[in-house]
């Protein structure tokens, strides 16, 4: 194919096009949606802070009760710590979106893969760049003496029909037990970290986050929540050890 | 009458020209080579570079009449007591792992440190020159603000994400209010019923009611809000932008955003001229301070500061 800049050929074009119809049907179906749905990557381009790499990751997509997105899973291959964590989805969350801060080590791509409940998934990447020492990077101190402190922080007023976002934090260290020892990655101590959170609106269980020891120390997560009633919101955080801290907080319309 | 009228255009022109007020003096601490820089800033020049004995000089503050400059250290653990008269470092009190800001209670009897390296707050007798109290505080504790009756302050947690309200009477904690990743400018507002706290992870200011302690209002700025000044009239913000290099102006009223300035890059700690009629800032990138006129919402000046290569200028503080 030529290119002249980054203007196609009418050549080029002719070509593509006619290679393309020759893919199956369901491969070129496959590869709309896989642009109509382009998983979203929101990274610094360089990350002063290995061990708190702000991320966020959205995909545009309907979250109706037959057709949403179940999931976001995300990754960093080069990472000591590559997998980073999965957020489970509900329609009632009304769009798939989630942010918080990981650990990285290595930097380069992050991948980002939604689970969509009826077209399969959809696959996004980005690269980061990052300062040395994020999934090795001890915490300064294993302090068990600051655990807990689950808070919530809900948008001031909320209106019936809108998606709002959801803040909860815990305060919690993190580390992956892993160490730099001459070049080699060596396991030194059992991983620490806030392994789940589980979201709630009254006892209808509204999505979830499994994560790992690549998840910051004091996780703070962003999400949102399709507002269709009141009640009262619940999030239910569980460590690496089964210790569990909850907060609640009236939702009202 | 007419002799009395006169005399006092005679005295108010004579104040309006030679007013202490319009004349003023900007510090700047360089945490890269442990410095503080000098500016006159009616004639935006660089007056000195004072070395001190302290590493990574963060933040400042200045006592009412401008007596002394109390600088904490970061990379030192401390504060460093400087005399701008003579322009000389005359003590040094140990504080705790990370001072990474100071803050003088409103009667100025004590300081009180943010330690980021250590969670705690420091207080400070200022009369003895001793810690008087640690307080344990959240994860990455930045800045303390203080209620104008000193009845309170407020800790902003980078780390944790959230602000402390600490009862100074008994030093305890009262309350937690969740904040963003990264929260740390703090400024209390005329008056002293809100406090205003940059969150540079959610790319938001916080609006804190003080009289209930909960959050006011929330306004979307840009990326990585850091710094944050009020107006002496209560009725402009200015916060810097670190990522998007600019400082946003905001109609407090209206909780809105009403400007974006463009400055240097890494806009970081920012400071008002006594007449309110310059914005100061720190530039870490471009290592220098910018000036701003508020009236036109202009960058007016680039002053490069420091004593080498690489100054890191952080801090920012100018006599009132």
């Amino acid at each position: 194919m030529e290119f002249r800049g980054n203007v196609l050929s009418r050549r080029a074009v002719l070509v593509g096009g006619g290679l393309s119809l020759l893919l199956p049907r369901g491969l070129r179906a496959q590869g709309k949606l896989q642009r109509e749905h382009q998983v979203q990557i929101e990274l610094p381009i360089l990350a002063e802070e290995p061990v708190a790499v702000p991320i966020q990751v959205w995909v545009d997509h309907p979250m109706e009760p037959d057709h949403f997105i179940r999931s976001i899973e995300i990754a960093a291959e080069r990472d000591p710590v590559a997998y980073k964590g999965t957020f489970l989805f509900t329609p009632a969350n009304g769009r798939a979106w989630v942010a918080f801060h990981m650990r990285s080590g290595a930097g380069g791509p992050v991948k980002a893969t939604a689970e969509c409940s009826k077209h399969g998934r959809f696959v996004g990447v980005k690269e980061v760049r990052v300062v040395e020492g994020g999934c090795t990077t001890a915490p300064e101190k294993l302090g068990r003496d600051r655990l807990g402190n689950a808070m919530l922080r809900l948008p001031r007023s909320v209106k019936a029909g809108e998606v709002i976002e959801v803040r909860a934090k815990v305060d919690h260290n993190s580390d992956t037990g892993l160490r730099l020892k001459n070049g080699k990655f060596v396991r030194e101590m059992p991983e620490f970290y806030v392994k789940q959170m589980a979201v709630y609106l009254d006892d209808q269980k509204l999505s979830e986050f499994q994560m790992t020891s690549a998840v910051s120390p004091n996780p703070l997560i962003r999400f949102p929540l399709k507002v269709t009633r009141a009640g009262t919101l619940r999030v239910v955080f569980v460590n690496s050890e089964g210790q569990q801290w909850e907060v609640s907080q009236a939702l009202r319309l | 009458m007419i002799h009395l009228t006169r005399l006092v255009a005679v005295v108010g022109l004579f104040l309006l020209v030679v007013s202490p007020a319009w004349a003023y003096t900007v510090y700047v601490t360089n945490q890269g080579e442990g410095t503080i820089t000098i500016i006159d800033g009616k004639a935006k020049k660089v007056l000195r570079t004072v070395k001190i004995t302290q590493a990574r000089p963060h933040n400042a503050i200045l006592s009412k009449g401008n007596k002394w400059l109390y600088v904490a250290n970061v990379g030192s653990g401390s504060v460093s007591v400087f005399d701008p008269h003579t322009e000389a470092e005359i003590a040094v009190i140990a504080a705790d792992k990370g001072t990474h800001g100071v803050t003088l209670t409103p009667d100025e009897k004590q300081l009180w440190t943010a330690n980021v390296q250590a969670d705690t707050v420091s207080v400070i007798d200022v009369a003895s020159q001793k810690v008087i109290r640690t307080i344990k505080v959240g994860s990455k504790p930045m800045l303390v603000a203080f209620t104008p009756d000193g009845k309170k302050a407020y800790v902003s947690n980078g780390g944790s994400g959230d602000v402390f309200v600490i009862d100074t009477a008994t030093y305890e904690v009262r309350k937690k209010l969740f904040a963003g990743k990264d929260a740390m400018g703090t400024a209390i507002a005329p008056g002293g019923k809100e406090v205003w706290v940059t969150e540079g992870g959610d790319n938001i200011v916080s609006v804190i009611d003080t009289q209930k302690d909960e959050v006011a209002a929330e306004i979307k700025v840009g990326a990585d809000t850091h710094g944050v000044v009020l107006s002496a009239d209560g009725r402009r913000a200015y916060v810097t932008v670190r990522k998007e290099h600019f400082v946003a102006v905001i109609d407090v009223a209206e909780r809105k955003v009403i400007a974006k300035i463009p400055v240097s890059e890494l806009p970081d700690i920012p400071d008002l001229s006594p007449d309110g009629k310059e914005l100061w800032l720190t530039s870490r990138m471009a290592k220098a301070v910018d000036v701003i006129d508020t009236t036109t919402n202009q960058k007016i000046a680039t002053i490069p500061v420091g004593a080498t290569a690489d100054p890191d200028p952080h801090g920012l503080v100018i006599t009132k």
